[in-house]
C-alpha cells in the first residue's frame, strides 16, 4: 500500500463538521463489485452501509484547495466522505465514473496518464475508524496521511467506533512515475 | 494487560455452518454517543452458551490453566453488524462463582477475512489466524465488527480465579 503525508493542519475539526454534505448513499450494492465477482450481495442491515458525501462545486474553499497538494495529480477533481459510527462503505473497486464523465466531456486528453484517486484522511485514526485495500489494513494512519487507490484495487472503509469519520477523496490522472 | 496466543484447533465450515443459533440481540450500548448512532439494525449478533458444542467447551483444556471457573460461547457476526465500544462484566461468572479476577479469551475461529474487525484499547488486530487469543480484562474496552460478506465466528472462554 502506498503511504504518504501532507501537512493539513489548517484543517481543524469545526471546518469538517460544518460541511454541508448534498448526497446520502447506500453502499450495498458496491457499484455492480459484487456481480462483476459473481457473488451474491452480501445482506447488509440496511441502517449499515452509507456514506455522506459532497463533491466538487458544492465544497468550500479551503477543499478545492486541498488539490493543490498534490500538484502531479491532473485534472483533479475532490470529494469529501462523511461516515457516521456503525456505517461503512463496503468492499468495491473504484469506477471513478464522474472522472471518466469529465475526460469525455471535456474531452481531455489522458494519453501517458493513469487514473488514480488519492485517500487523504483528515483526522487522526479514532478508535473504530477503519481503512482496509487488498486485503491490507492501515491502522495506525495521522492527519495528513494519504494513499493512493487505483481502479482495479478492491477496497472497504468503516467506521465502527463513536465519532464521525471525515475522509478526503481526490481523483485525476498521473505518471506511473509519480505513484510508483 | 492484554495477552496474545494461540490453539491449535481444527475447526471446519462444516462445524461453524452445523451452530444453531438462537439467541439474535443487539448488543449493549454503554454510553449516550452509541445510542445515537446505533440501532437494532447494525448492532446485532448471534450468541450461544454452555449449549455450545463440545468443541467449544474443549478451548478451555487447551488455555493456559490459571483460572477456577470458566463459562464459553460462540458469537456469529453478521456482514454490516458491529459490536460497539463496551466491556465486559462478567456478572454471569461471578454470580455463579463469587468474585475474584476474571478475563475472557476470545478465540478467533477462522482465519482474518476482509473485512473483520476487531479492536481493544485503540488497537486494531486484523489478518488473524484461526486459533489466535487474545486475553482482555473486565475494564478493557473493546469493539468488534464485520464489513465484509462473510459471517465472523469467534469463541469465548470467560474466566474466573477466585481470591
Amino acid at each position: 500500500m502506498y503511504k504518504g503525508h501532507v501537512d493539513i493542519s489548517h484543517i481543524d475539526d469545526e471546518m469538517l463538521y460544518r460541511l454541508k454534505f448534498v448526497e446520502h448513499v447506500n453502499t450495498v450494492w458496491s457499484a455492480g463489485y459484487w456481480d462483476r465477482k459473481g457473488v451474491a450481495v452480501p445482506d447488509y442491515p440496511h441502517d449499515a452501509p452509507w456514506v455522506q458525501q459532497v463533491f466538487e462545486g458544492d465544497c468550500p474553499g479551503w477543499v478545492a484547495n486541498c488539490k493543490d497538494l498534490f500538484p502531479w495529480l491532473k485534472y483533479s477533481m475532490v470529494t469529501v466522505n462523511k461516515i457516521l459510527p456503525g456505517r461503512f462503505i463496503a468492499p468495491h473497486t473504484d469506477t471513478l465514473f464522474k472522472m471518466q464523465q469529465k475526460v469525455k466531456d471535456q474531452n481531455i486528453d489522458t494519453t501517458g496518464l493513469s487514473p488514480i484517486r488519492i485517500n487523504l484522511f483528515l483526522q487522526d485514526r479514532l478508535e473504530g475508524h477503519y481503512f482496509e485495500m487488498e486485503n491490507e489494513a492501515w491502522i495506525d494512519y495521522v492527519k495528513g496521511d494519504y494513499t493512493i487507490i487505483k481502479p482495479d484495487c478492491t477496497h472497504l472503509v468503516a467506521n465502527l467506533g463513536y465519532q464521525i469519520r471525515f475522509t478526503m477523496q481526490i481523483t485525476g490522472f498521473a505518471k506511473q512515475e509519480d505513484i510508483q | 494487560m492484554i495477552k496474545y496466543g494461540k490453539l491449535d484447533i481444527d475447526v471446519t465450515n462444516k462445524m461453524l455452518n452445523d451452530l444453531k443459533f438462537v439467541d439474535y440481540f443487539q448488543c449493549y450500548r454503554q454510553y449516550d454517543k452509541l445510542h445515537h448512532y446505533y440501532t437494532e439494525g447494525n448492532s446485532s449478533i448471534w450468541q450461544m452458551f454452555e449449549e455450545s458444542p463440545q468443541w467449544v467447551h474443549d478451548f478451555a483444556k487447551q488455555l493456559p490453566q490459571d483460572f477456577d471457573h470458566h463459562v464459553v460461547s460462540v458469537i456469529k457476526i453478521d456482514p454490516g453488524q458491529t459490536i460497539p465500544h463496551h466491556v465486559d462484566k462478567h456478572f454471569k461468572l461471578k454470580e455463579a462463582h463469587g468474585e475474584g479476577e476474571s478475563y475472557r479469551y476470545l478465540i478467533f475461529l477462522e482465519d482474518w477475512k476482509r473485512g473483520h474487525y476487531y479492536e481493544v484499547h485503540d488497537q486494531p488486530f486484523t489478518k488473524w489466524s484461526a486459533g489466535e487469543w487474545v486475553k482482555f480484562g473486565n475494564d478493557d474496552w473493546h469493539i468488534a465488527g464485520n464489513m465484509g460478506d462473510e459471517p465472523f465466528y469467534s469463541a469465548q472462554v470467560t474466566v474466573l480465579k477466585n481470591v
